[in-house]
């Protein structure tokens, strides 16, 4: 137990994927750098994969909600409000220790929304601004895929050849072409080879519960051990409680709470957080005193707002061949950008990316949530022998635009450990999004009757799959209607930084992954090249 | 705690939910009230709770049958039943056996190609599809 931490150059809050990056980078130049995580390093052997009980664990212990998880890092999030409910891990390599591990770029028209549609908002950098650090990052992170895709400008070579496209990508594949619809080998954060010393994945098809065997490039296990190899300093059970500020108008550090429960103070030089769309503006939002009444860097009034959670689809297509669909990487098998831009024969703007994937164990088949009531009886027996081992999942994840009526706050009839009002989302999936929705399905239909399903079952709005949130802390050149600028500098606060998701403008259609790392990489080498101007 | 009463109420519950079929055996035959729920309640210690107060319920009103019982509880509670019960039947070996699953197996990656090679160089040779997007002014 100790005092304050001595002052850094750098203090980053969270060692997600934002904040390993950003640590990683100032390590390498030599700038101090020292992160804050509320959570704990999760060791390798402790994830559920390997074991029998693994589906069960997953529900638990390891489900991604973390109001159903109520791990010791986990704050509640009131979701009564929203469509939609979110999905976070708290922990070194936040969300990445259970993501799927879909690694998607943006496209281009993902940062001209209005300009191109008429919908959402520009941003303020564009594709080929953000080129070399998807790059950086596929390399950093390790990233299988196949270049080539016609949906996409013209990139090299992945760092590594893709994943096996498994017996029902290939079934996909084959209707696709025959419908003269667009599809890809997925491009998964997992190792098709030996990569930076990480073993290639053994397809055991629990990736959403942490890898066992270092495969998936989650950040706890492809990004820290270099950051701190490199200098970085990461405290864990380190809980902050809010952003410091002088009364010059600076950030000087972060007020946290150890692992012993001891109040304890960060100072730095330039603060940067990283600690996703809804702990980065809760954060913000709790860090109220007489210069900011409305919560830090919130002089816009956006803090919390225009928040967008990736409405989704889900489709399952059976077929009549064993295909051991319960194995192979849960990340996505192949992907189609059919539907991914805007057409103007569709009663919707923008567009929703499709990834095809693997259907899990028994117990995932008895128990997953189609819009058919939950089977007992024969009718589970028939669900589970339709499914195990026979089926394919097409998730469609719409994009989904910024709407200032979709916002976080803080409910202060709920409190959290500091007394200060438990994050609330209020979510209302939009009209657009439905429409959107309602349009894929049928074509995903389509998709599985082509590849010879002999019956599909739907999920519409799949209300428990909340992997996105996004948009709190919106970029922009405006400061009257954003929080953080082209370079992720707060407009209010020169020397604070925003690099997590909350970041995004809008949300594109992919997951996001690729460009929260792309974001974070290219403001962090903005801080080190532009050191003084912070 | 888990007692034998709840056991047995738990193998009443269950010829209603997981009977048998012509290659499954039933859970009573598997007894999924002992070992198998033991391991499941050593999985997820959170279940407990809320399976005892749904087995005490159905305790409580004999003028319901299983299948009527179950036909009583809500969405949250019939998941919980439905996690305990399907928890236990597929630890089963013999259930595992019966439906030819093999659990989450590591396998070793086929280094010969990801499938659909010549597929993918037919979409290669598609004219790009993205829209391109203006030039930035200034």
């Amino acid at each position: 137990m100790g005092g304050d931490l001595s002052q850094t150059e750098v203090l980053v809050i969270g060692a997600g994927l934002s904040g390993a990056i950003a640590c990683q980078r100032l390590a390498r130049a030599g700038i101090g750098v020292t992160c804050l995580e509320q959570g704990e390093w999760n060791p390798r052997e402790s994830y559920p994969g390997d074991k029998p009980d693994f589906e069960l664990q997953a529900l638990g212990p390891w489900n991604a909600n973390p109001n159903i998880r109520r791990g010791k890092a986990d704050y509640p999030i009131l979701d009564d409000t929203s469509d939609i409910k979110p999905l976070l891990f708290n922990g070194v390599g936040g969300s990445t220790v259970m993501f799927s591990a879909h690694w998607m770029r943006f496209l281009p028209s993902d940062f001209f929304t209005y300009t191109l549609d008429g919908v959402g908002t520009d941003w303020p950098i564009d594709y080929h601004e953000l080129e070399p650090y998807y790059l950086q990052t596929e390399a950093d992170i390790g990233v299988s895929g196949l270049a080539g895709d016609p949906a996409y400008p013209d990139r090299p070579e992945y760092p590594m050849p893709p994943l096996p496209i498994q017996p029902w990508g290939e079934k996909v594949a084959e209707a696709h072409d025959r419908l003269g619809w667009h599809w890809w080998p997925g491009s998964n954060a997992i190792n098709s080879r030996l990569h930076q010393g990480r073993r290639p994945c053994v397809q055991r098809s629990t990736c959403r519960a942490g890898c066992n065997e270092g495969a998936k490039g989650q950040a706890d296990q492809s990004i820290w051990p270099s950051a701190i190899a490199a200098g970085a300093k990461l405290v864990t059970g380190a809980r902050v409680a809010r952003i410091l500020t002088n009364p010059q108008g600076r950030a000087e550090g972060a007020l946290f709470v150890d692992e012993f429960g001891v109040t304890r103070k960060a100072c730095a030089d330039i603060v940067v957080l990283a600690a996703h769309a809804i702990g980065t503006a809760r954060l913000l939002l709790k860090s109220v005193d007489a210069a900011w009444p409305d919560g830090l860097a919130n002089s816009s009034g956006v803090v919390g707002k225009n928040l967008m959670m990736h409405p989704m689809n889900r489709m399952v297509g059976f077929f009549d061949e064993p295909m051991s669909s319960w194995q192979g990487h849960w990340g996505q098998s192949i992907y189609s950008m059919e539907f991914a831009e805007t057409r103007a024969e569709h009663d919707f703007a923008r567009g929703a990316k499709w990834n095809l994937s693997p259907t899990g164990g028994p117990l995932n088949a008895a128990l997953y949530p189609l819009d058919d009531p939950q089977p007992f009886g024969v009718d589970l027996h028939d669900r589970v022998d339709k499914w195990l081992g026979r089926s394919a999942l097409w998730g469609m994840v719409a994009e989904d635009l910024p709407d200032s009526h979709n916002f976080l706050t803080l409910d202060s009839a709920h409190s959290d450990v500091d007394g200060d009002g438990l994050p609330r989302l209020h979510y209302e999936t939009s009209e657009n999004s439905k429409r959107m929705l309602s349009f894929m399905a049928k074509r995903a239909r389509e998709s599985f009757g082509a590849a010879g399903a002999y019956e599909v079952a739907e999920q519409t709005l799949a209300a428990e799959i909340g992997w996105h949130p996004l948009g709190t802390c919106r970029m922009g050149n405006d400061p009257r209607n954003s929080v953080v600028d082209k370079w992720n500098r707060c407009h209010d606060i020169p020397n604070l930084l925003i690099v997590d998701g909350s970041s995004f403008v809008t949300s594109s259609c992919v997951n996001p992954a690729a460009t929260i790392s792309a974001i974070a990489a290219r403001a962090v080498d903005r801080l080190i090249h532009c050191r003084s101007e912070y | 705690m888990v007692d034998s009463v709840h056991r047995e109420l738990i193998l009443a519950l269950a010829k209603e939910v997981l009977p048998g079929n012509d290659h499954q055996p039933a859970a009573i035959d598997v007894d999924i009230s002992g070992e198998p729920l033991d391991r499941v309640l050593s999985s997820r210690p959170d279940l407990e709770g809320r399976l005892l107060d749904i087995l005490e319920r159905f305790a409580a009103d004999e003028s319901l049958t299983a299948a009527g019982f179950v036909a009583t509880l809500d969405a949250q509670e019939l998941r919980v039943l439905m996690t305990v019960f399907c928890g236990a039947y597929f630890l089963v070996r013999e259930v595992r056996r019966a439906i030819a699953y093999t659990g989450q197996q590591a396998l070793t990656l086929d280094r010969g190609g990801f499938g659909g090679e010549e597929l993918a160089i037919k979409q290669m040779n598609l004219p790009k599809r993205y829209r391109k997007p203006p030039e930035r002014v200034g």
